[in-house]
């Protein structure tokens, strides 16, 4: 298994025992919700403001915004275990180092494998291993279900927006970049590292298909203004679509294949499928 | 005081005052000026000799008391058309912009410039030519202003003004940091002026033998208000100077001109020789001007 | 006068001459090259193919907002560095721009923009007014002859609305703060076609007006005294050559967010070339400063192709050097 998170105890905490974590600091929406998923919700005690999902844990004391972190706030919480990722502040991570709490730092994952590798580690450090092994396994089978019917589809083009004013595209680090080549699409941009992306070479590629990350009004008017080349192949056959930002680029381990079957009708809508094509679960 | 008939003119202040905050810089002045007279304005530093040329020409605007120009209200007159009746050299102008001095010497046309005129007329430029001819500075014209000696950018600022063709020309000690070779040039340049073209001068001079010597009126300034207007005689006097300067001078007289000419005396000097004259030895009595 | 009409005209055909030149540049080269030649026949017979559309709705606005937002830019750092008597001063000194990046932090922040697509601008031109405004009246309260104390207000009114744009900036997600930091750094792309248009127009508008006030500008130049004692109603000059200035740039700020240099180093530079004549030097930068915005913006495109640098880098770093250059070498 690959290495996913550094922390600061020594190897004997790897082993944790069910039930002696119970308060949990999360520093990062993402690790919020994989915390919910791995059922250990009611031992979530502080969060950020921008952990919104599940509805519970809007009900936890706020404790940091995305990089700035109230460091009394979270002593008083009294956790036995934070966790963070590199974005959060360097000097908070260290500060509960130097008092001893356990602290475990994720990077960012930027696909699956990453995400359930992540998951995984974060469920043996919560006790959950089993669960959390039942979750990444139930996903895996469903990629491939779905990804299985794709033998006989051609491999689609696609551009993926993700800002507006300055133009940001989808690059190889980015889940959505995942999920189109799991969708047998060809991202334009994934060879570009992250930055202004021209729209020149949006025009002179001519996807097959232009997605644009919902930006509430902006992405209504983006789309109409791509609609405007003539010569675009997307804007001819109007494939250009909005789809939803947190779902496609923040996704869980559960909500991944939700975004992969929603993706799959989009590049190849002429498999006929209808909205939410499941397998049976297990 | 009037020192002419009121019918010529060319200026007529009547209790002119001026304040800033509450401090009068200018209180009650009252003169006239006839037309084709030189002026000179003369007093000690902060007298108000400076402010009574700036509210003349409206840049330090009066609180109370009138001015007529040629016998109209100066108030009749705007902005432009003042401009192209009065001149003012100031101190104050810095040359030290990268132009030309025969552009710099165009700019004095501005008052004359229509609306949509893009390009100096050939009136203007005839007309900037003669002031260049008549200062003598036609050897500077391609030369950057702000590369001039401090003579010729006196020079230049003089041309400036006469391209404006003005009847009353303003100069605010305009002999300051001047060679006395250039002292001459730029008095005796504006004698020829008033003779030739009949301008009205009025002159701020430090100088009071220079003042004597070129300007037919002299008004001494003192504390913002007039102390004594009159001809060099009148005014040039023991008494006057003691008042206003606090300084002892022996009254005198220029042996080629003929007019006053006022001997500074130092009190030591002054000591010295009063001491001497009870020395019957001693015949001379020693005098020292320090300028 | 004869003769500097014909050295006027010279010296703006050349100009016009080499603005074309660098036009047909820009509109050839980009992420993908199309020969000279080819041009005329793309533009007459292919109208919907990929290159048509490249040319005509990508790149050919993006040479308008540059030769609009470059030449109005230059007309307002000579207008300010005329009133001021201070060739340092441009409209960024002044605050305005601060005043337009602040309306357009605040309008981001409360998510307007997502509402409205044209609130960004909108808001930086308040923005902008709001500052002009502020430093007009403070202004009117003081003497009537202290430019010395408005270039003061003006240097203090850009710290505050830094200090207070800052102080959004760190209030702001994550998401916002790239979309405000990346427009603080500038960009001539403009999707609404009538903004573009609008924008050409009150740009070249401005440059007719100011090249009217060409000869005031001029007289002003000699100082508020020496203006005023050769005629010119100072004051009403003064104040309708400030506003235009801060019309200029608001307007340009709020459409292609903040380029700066352009109005310091665009004026100096044709100072050094064609004198300070305002007659010549109004116009002359209008032109330049179109050149050298629209030179800028194609380094910024094709530098690190695909990807694209923010032109305010460009004009900040080229424009810097540049004037280093000039002043070393002087």
């Amino acid at each position: 298994m690959t290495v996913c998170f550094s922390q600061t105890q020594t190897p004997n905490d790897a082993n944790t025992k069910t039930g002696s974590i119970t308060r949990i600091v999360s520093l990062a929406p993402s690790l919020t919700e994989s915390i919910y998923l791995l059922d250990m919700g009611q031992y979530l005690v502080g969060n950020t403001i921008y952990c919104n999902k599940p509805k519970d844990a809007q009900n936890k004391k706020r404790v940091a915004s995305a990089v700035d972190v109230n460091i009394e706030e979270v002593i008083r919480l009294n956790p036995n275990l934070i966790v963070a990722t590199p974005l959060t502040d360097h000097r908070a991570i260290n500060k509960f180092k130097s008092l001893g709490i356990d602290i475990a730092s994720f990077v960012q994952p930027y696909n699956f494998n990453q995400m359930a590798a992540q998951f995984l580690c974060l469920g043996q450090k919560l006790g959950q291993n089993q669960l959390a092994e039942k979750l990444v396994n139930r996903t895996q089978n469903k990629i491939n279900m779905l990804t299985g019917c794709l033998n006989k589809v051609n491999k689609q083009k696609v551009f993926v927006q993700l800002g507006a004013r300055p133009l940001y595209a989808a690059t190889s680090e980015s889940f959505v970049n995942d999920l189109i080549s799991l969708a047998k699409g060809i991202n334009i941009a994934a060879n570009e590292k992250n930055g202004i992306y021209s729209k020149e070479k949006v025009i002179a590629s001519n996807p097959d298909v232009i997605l644009i990350t919902s930006m509430g009004m902006t992405g209504e008017a983006e789309k109409n203004r791509w609609l405007r080349f003539g010569s675009l192949k997307a804007a001819q056959s109007g494939r250009i679509h909005i789809i939803d930002s947190e779902l496609f680029c923040s996704p869980t381990v559960v909500s991944f294949t939700d975004a992969l079957a929603q993706l799959i009708q989009l590049l190849h809508p002429q498999l006929n499928w209808n909205n939410m094509h499941e397998p049976k679960s297990d | 005081m009037n020192n002419t008939l009121q019918k010529q003119s060319v200026l007529t202040v009547k209790q002119l005052s001026c304040r800033q905050s509450s401090e009068f810089q200018l209180e009650n002045i009252s003169f006239s000026i006839a037309k084709g007279c030189c002026v000179g304005i003369i007093g000690p530093n902060g007298s108000g000799k400076t402010t009574l040329l700036k509210a003349i020409t409206g840049f330090i605007p009066a609180d109370s008391g009138e001015i007529f120009y040629c016998d109209h209200p100066i108030e009749s007159y705007n902005q432009q058309a003042l401009s192209k009746e009065i001149a003012i050299v100031l101190q104050s102008t810095e040359l030290d912009q990268s132009i030309f001095v025969e552009d710099y010497i165009l700019l004095g046309r501005n008052p004359y410039r229509k609306r949509w005129q893009f390009w100096e007329s050939e009136q203007d430029i005839r007309i900037a030519e003669e002031a260049m001819k008549i200062t003598q500075i036609e050897s500077l014209r391609y030369r950057k202003i702000n590369a001039l000696s401090g003579g010729e950018k006196q020079l230049v600022r003089i041309a400036r003004a006469m391209a404006q063709d003005p009847k009353l020309f303003l100069l605010d000690e305009p002999t300051n940091h001047l060679d006395i070779a250039h002292q001459l040039q730029i008095l005796s340049l504006l004698n020829r002026l008033k003779q030739e073209k009949n301008m009205s001068i009025m002159i701020v001079l430090h100088d009071l033998n220079l003042a004597s010597e070129f300007c037919d009126v002299l008004i001494l300034m003192q504390h913002g208000k007039i102390f004594k207007m009159g001809c060099a005689k009148d005014v040039l006097t023991f008494q006057n100077i003691e008042s206003v300067y606090h300084t002892l001078v022996i009254e005198g007289e220029n042996p080629i001109s003929k007019k006053p000419y006022v001997f500074l005396v130092s009190e030591d000097n002054l000591k010295k020789s009063i001491a001497q004259s009870k020395n019957p030895e001693t015949s001379d009595i020693r005098m020292e001007t320090c300028i | 006068m004869n003769q500097k009409a014909i050295k006027w005209g010279i010296t703006h055909g050349i100009l016009l001459a080499a603005l074309i030149g660098v036009c047909l540049i820009a509109l050839t080269m980009g992420t993908m090259n199309t020969p000279i030649d080819q041009l005329l026949n793309i533009l007459l017979n292919k109208i919907d193919s990929t290159e048509y559309t490249i040319l005509m709705q990508i790149r050919l606005p993006r040479i308008l907002v540059g030769i609009a937002v470059g030449g109005a830019l230059s007309l307002a750092g000579v207008i300010l560095q005329a009133v001021f008597r201070n060739p340092l001063v441009e409209p960024y000194t002044l605050g305005i721009s601060g005043g337009a990046a602040l309306g357009i932090s605040i309008c981001i922040v409360f998510s307007l923009n997502q509402r409205y697509a044209l609130s960004l601008p909108f808001f930086g031109m308040i923005g902008a007014g709001f500052v002009i405004l502020a430093i007009y009246s403070l202004n009117a309260f003081g003497v009537v002859h202290n430019i010395q104390r408005l270039l003061l207000i003006g240097v203090m009114i850009s710290f505050i609305s830094n200090s207070l744009f800052m102080l959004i900036i760190s209030l702001t997600k994550s998401e916002q703060m790239h979309s405000i930091m990346f427009w603080t750094m500038g960009s001539l792309e403009e999707p609404n076609r009538m903004l573009v248009y609008c924008l050409l127009i009150v740009s070249l508008l401005g440059c007719l007006i100011t090249s009217i006030f060409s000869v005031d500008l001029n007289v002003l130049s000699l100082g508020e005294e020496d203006a005023f004692h050769l005629g010119l109603h100072v004051e009403r000059v003064r104040n309708i050559l400030l506003i235009l200035a801060s019309v200029l740039t608001g307007f340009c700020v709020s459409i292609s967010g903040i380029i700066g240099f352009v109005g310091l180093v665009v004026p100096h530079f044709v100072r050094l070339f064609a004198g300070s004549d305002h007659r010549t030097v109004v116009t002359a930068s209008y032109i330049t400063g179109a050149i050298f915005i629209i030179l800028c913006d194609l380094l910024a495109r094709t530098l690190i192709s695909p990807l694209e640098l923010p032109v305010g880098i460009v004009t900040g770093l080229v424009g810097g050097l540049i004037f280093i250059y000039a002043l070393v070498s002087k």
